[in-house]
């Protein structure tokens, strides 16, 4: 039971809001046009709990969001695996330098962690197949993404901070009863 | 000395998790060279997997159906209303035009065509299905679709997908049960067309810049071509993966290119994407097609 609250809780509710993101990103999103911006949720929960639980939990989160995009999407198996997993890694680096009350430094960073994301995938999807129409893309699509992505990050920071405080009281919990 | 240990703590994590990047970064680039050499085991996964969150999509889908037909329902009404209005004027207009009637004549000539059409396709095996999901989690990809049909049903790669009577796109990619649909709109897609009261041929290609005007590029019609403004333009037999005879759309402009070679335009495709619910798939391949 002390493994359970320690080691595992933390990941189960990290496994279910990154499937729960799975639905909102593909079936939710079909609702809308497909040309409506859809914030990328992923990015931004891989980025901040890189950044509120530090590299491994970044690492941790990254993993199981690129292993459900691989297996959703019809990429190369492991490509979004590869990035996410770095996204997690980069953000935990901030974790020391970080304050946690702090709005806009965590949905900057999130946004410089999507645009890094959609370059990539504009290098690999679109550049590699010929496709050179950088500036339309930059102001039509990558940019109105960055700019939702870090939107939707100043709205549902406090949200995932709250989420982490309670799952870090839990951890701490019977610890806190012993002492 | 509690201090050193911290950070020696610390130290261990910061090296245990460059490691752990380091591993996943090998096993993931292996997983992609896999990948691309050995496409079938990844397929079947990926097919367990959509067969696991189908019913959640399934259910999603009809979640945001409801919500769809009550906006339209809203926006019928209001639509209605105007109409009514503007209809009841039009009928004192019409009683009093005699000119109406060669309007008439004309859109009968029309619907003859369409009808016409109808049936060419009624004679293909076609199945219903819905569009239950964005193929991909980003916006960068953003033209393709994920389908409720799979190879169950009978569906292949490269069969023809329609919708509101016009050509939606191609199947992509096909599980057990879902299907991927890429369609005319996404960046860099072609199909070739011709014109239907003249038989021109011309290419039609889909761009991002273009649909947020709801119009897809006509290009490589040559100079000679009589395709005009309000032409229908159908796919052409030419084409290697779609059925000829497919309504894609009507062309909205054509001008003479800078060459004095070719001309191109634009076109307004009769299938909706704004709004894909239901799709259909016609179940003739153009290769079976030929044979036959």
């Amino acid at each position: 039971m002390d493994f359970f609250r320690k080691h595992i809780a933390r990941k189960i509710v990290i496994v279910f809001l990154l499937f729960l993101n799975l639905f909102l990103q593909t079936s939710v999103a079909a609702w809308f046009s497909p040309h409506a911006i859809f914030p990328n949720f992923f990015v931004i929960l891989t980025s901040l709990i890189g950044f509120l639980n530090g590299k491994k939990a970044g690492i941790f989160t990254g993993l199981i969001s690129g292993v459900l995009i691989d297996l959703y999407s019809t990429t190369p198996f492991g490509f979004h695996i590869l990035c996410l997993v770095y996204i997690g890694y980069c953000s935990g680096y901030l974790k020391r330098t970080f304050y946690h009350d702090d709005v806009v430094l965590p949905s900057l960073l999130v946004g410089a962690c999507d645009f890094v994301y959609n370059l990539v995938m504009f290098v690999f999807f679109f550049l590699l197949q010929g496709n050179t129409g950088f500036n339309y893309y930059f102001v039509h699509t990558i940019f109105p993404d960055v700019l939702m992505t870090m939107l939707v990050t100043l709205l549902i920071y406090q949200f995932v901070h709250k989420v982490d405080q309670k799952i870090t009281a839990y951890e701490k919990g019977k610890e806190v009863e012993r002492d | 000395m509690n201090n050193s240990v911290i950070n020696k703590k610390n130290k261990k994590q910061h090296v245990l998790s460059k490691y752990l990047v380091w591993g996943i970064s090998v096993v993931a680039l292996i997983c992609i060279i896999l990948s691309f050499a050995f496409p079938k085991p990844f397929n079947t996964v990926r097919n367990g997997f959509h067969c696991g969150i189908l019913p959640i999509e399934k259910g999603l889908n009809d979640m945001g159906q409801w919500f769809t037909s009550r906006k339209n329902l809203l926006k019928k009404m209001k639509k209605l209303q105007t109409e009514n209005k503007e209809l009841k004027e039009k009928i004192e207009d019409l009683t009093e035009s005699t000119s109406v009637l060669a309007q008439d004549k004309y859109e009968l000539e029309r619907l003859r065509t369409l009808l016409e059409l109808q049936e060419t396709y009624s004679t293909y095996d076609s199945v219903g299905a819905h569009v239950i999901a964005k193929s991909d989690t980003t916006n960068i990809i953003y033209g393709s679709f994920t389908i409720d049909k799979g190879s169950e049903d009978g569906i292949e790669k490269n069969m023809n997908v329609l919708a509101n009577g016009g050509l939606v796109g191609i199947v992509s990619k096909v599980g057990k049960k879902y299907a991927v649909i890429d369609t005319i709109i996404e960046d860099n897609f072609n199909v070739s067309g011709k014109s239907a009261s003249s038989s021109d041929t011309c290419i039609v290609e889909g761009d991002l810049e273009l649909y947020d005007s709801g119009l897809l590029k006509l290009s490589q019609i040559s100079k000679e071509a009589l395709i005009k403004e309000g032409d229908m333009i159908l796919t052409s037999p030419i084409s290697d993966k779609y059925l000829p005879g497919i309504l894609i759309g009507y062309v909205s402009s054509v001008t003479d290119n800078s060459d004095d070679l070719t001309k191109s335009g634009y076109l307004t495709p009769v299938a909706s994407f704004e709004n894909l619910e239901e799709v259909l798939v016609i179940k003739q391949l153009k290769q079976d097609y030929i044979e036959e």
